[in-house]
């Protein structure tokens, strides 16, 4: 009896382990592929989101009861009047409320086409949100069409700030112009991107929270 | 260096073992479901001030409170820090000299001096005639005023932003964040910021950071930055970690 006593004991002792080990090694996935918590805080030029594919600081989180990406794709349209919808397909962690996943983006949304010079915003639903607190991330920009490249590139940095700025100030403005609540944070990610045309650019690190609550514009 | 890198090894291994015990104490007591909900960020929406922005038209007031931008070929007014003319094998290919006005509704605007090391390939994506988008190098260090950029600064979603203590270099704490993919240290009246490709990486360009000449031009080619050793990192200014460091 003492020996089976101490064979429980020890099955328990072992599960406990086990648990814990189980979430301190949950704790370090999420923290090692999620910075922001609901998703990476760059996107992925590949699936698989390999960690030197880095292509754009995510700088925008929409959020909200009605913050589910199709809607939040709509509603940049309506407010900032992005359209179009082309571009590259990229990637990003996100939280799926299990763990994170690598996942393609689900929509795009930009002010002009393929060959112009634009802004653009691609699109990512957080699986792991829902009910009162959907949530979309996205990775506003403005970039110019490049001919010698040829492709997009990104403005660069400088007074005025960089595309990934400005695309940011943009949503910003057409979501307060549209009666959006709209909030700033810092998350400091300001790593520099070398871009086509030669010059570079980085987000100065704010994120802008958008509050979407509606479904029409 | 040798102790640097000891310092920082030892008072991570510490923290480590003691965050380690913590968990194994909660093990039992269902940590599994809060480690599980630790990506998903419960924090509702914050509505702590009006919805239609005061500042949606123009700068902000606290424009007064930041230091003068500096150009390109002057010294910066605040120190800055490189791994000399290449470090472990990567030559510093860029220095940046970044300076924007203050924008309505940012809480931080852009001012720093970068030095670059190494290369990134861009391509158009799989299948695609066009390129769209850049890349980022493999290691950049970036200075900044800490009376403009401090670890007060960071929130997420109206919590603290993620972060882990990384023990100290000389007398500056450091800091990971981002999964050990960006570091900073807080040494003096500089805030240093390494991005790298992992942890590894920018533990090991923390050690080897060395003060630029207070005379020199922010932006240096690689010839002409310091090869001294690394420097001793000072501790910070006082006020500087909490954000009430004033520039001056």
């Amino acid at each position: 009896m003492p020996v089976k006593l101490r064979k429980i004991r020890g099955r328990l002792l072992a599960a406990m382990v086990a648990s814990a080990a189980a979430a301190l090694s949950l704790a370090t996935a999420a923290h090692a592929s999620l910075p922001l918590g609901f998703s990476g805080n760059y996107t992925f030029g590949s699936s698989g989101c390999p960690s030197n594919n880095h292509v754009d600081p995510v700088n925008v989180l929409f959020r909200g009861t009605q913050a589910y990406a199709e809607n939040v794709a709509n509603q940049v349209q309506t407010h900032a009047g992005w359209s179009n919808g082309s571009g590259s397909t990229q990637w990003l962690w996100v939280d799926t409320g299990s763990g994170s996943s690598c996942r393609q983006m689900n929509y795009q949304r930009a002010s002009g086409g393929s060959l112009d010079s634009r802004f653009h915003i691609r699109l990512w639903w957080i699986p792991a949100s829902g009910g009162e607190h959907k949530k979309t991330a996205g990775d506003a920009h403005h970039e110019d069409f490049i001919w010698y490249c040829p492709g997009h590139a990104v403005d660069s940095n400088g007074s005025g700030g960089s595309g990934f700025d400005q695309g940011r100030w943009a949503i910003r403005q057409a979501f307060i112009n549209g009666g959006h609540y709209v909030d700033s944070e810092y998350w400091g990610n300001t790593a520099n991107f070398h871009q086509c045309d030669g010059d570079w650019a980085a987000s100065n690190g704010n994120g802008l929270l958008v509050s979407v609550y509606h479904t029409s514009g | 260096m040798r102790s640097v890198a000891g310092n920082l090894r030892r008072s991570r291994r510490a923290r480590r073992i003691g965050l380690t015990a913590a968990l194994l104490l909660l093990g039992g007591v269902g940590l599994v479901a809060i480690a599980g909900g630790a990506g998903s960020n419960a924090a509702s929406p914050r509505l702590s001030s009006a919805s239609a922005d005061p500042g949606a038209t123009g700068a902000s007031a606290d424009e007064s409170r930041l230091l003068p931008c500096t150009p390109a070929d002057e010294p910066a007014n605040f120190e800055t820090f490189s791994l000399g003319p290449d470090f472990s094998g990567l030559p510093m290919t860029a220095a940046l000299r970044v300076c924007e006005k203050l924008h309505a509704g940012d809480k931080v605007r852009a001012n720093y001096v970068s030095y670059i090391y190494g290369s990134c390939e861009i391509a158009p994506p799989a299948g695609g005639k066009y390129v769209d988008g850049g890349c980022q190098p493999p290691l950049e260090v970036q200075s900044w005023p800490s009376c403009e950029r401090s670890l007060a600064d960071y929130t997420l979603e109206g919590l603290p932003y993620p972060r882990e203590s990384a023990g100290h270099v000389g007398q500056a704490p450091a800091f990971l964040f981002d999964g050990g993919s960006r570091l900073e240290m807080y040494s003096g009246e500089t805030t240093i910021v390494i991005f790298g490709l992992s942890e590894k990486t920018v533990e090991g360009a923390a050690e080897a950071v060395r003060a630029e000449p207070e005379d020199a031009p922010a932006v240096e080619t690689a010839g002409k930055l310091s090869t001294s050793s690394p420097t001793p990192l000072a501790a910070p200014a006082p006020g500087s970690l909490g954000g009430e460091l004033q520039c001056r």
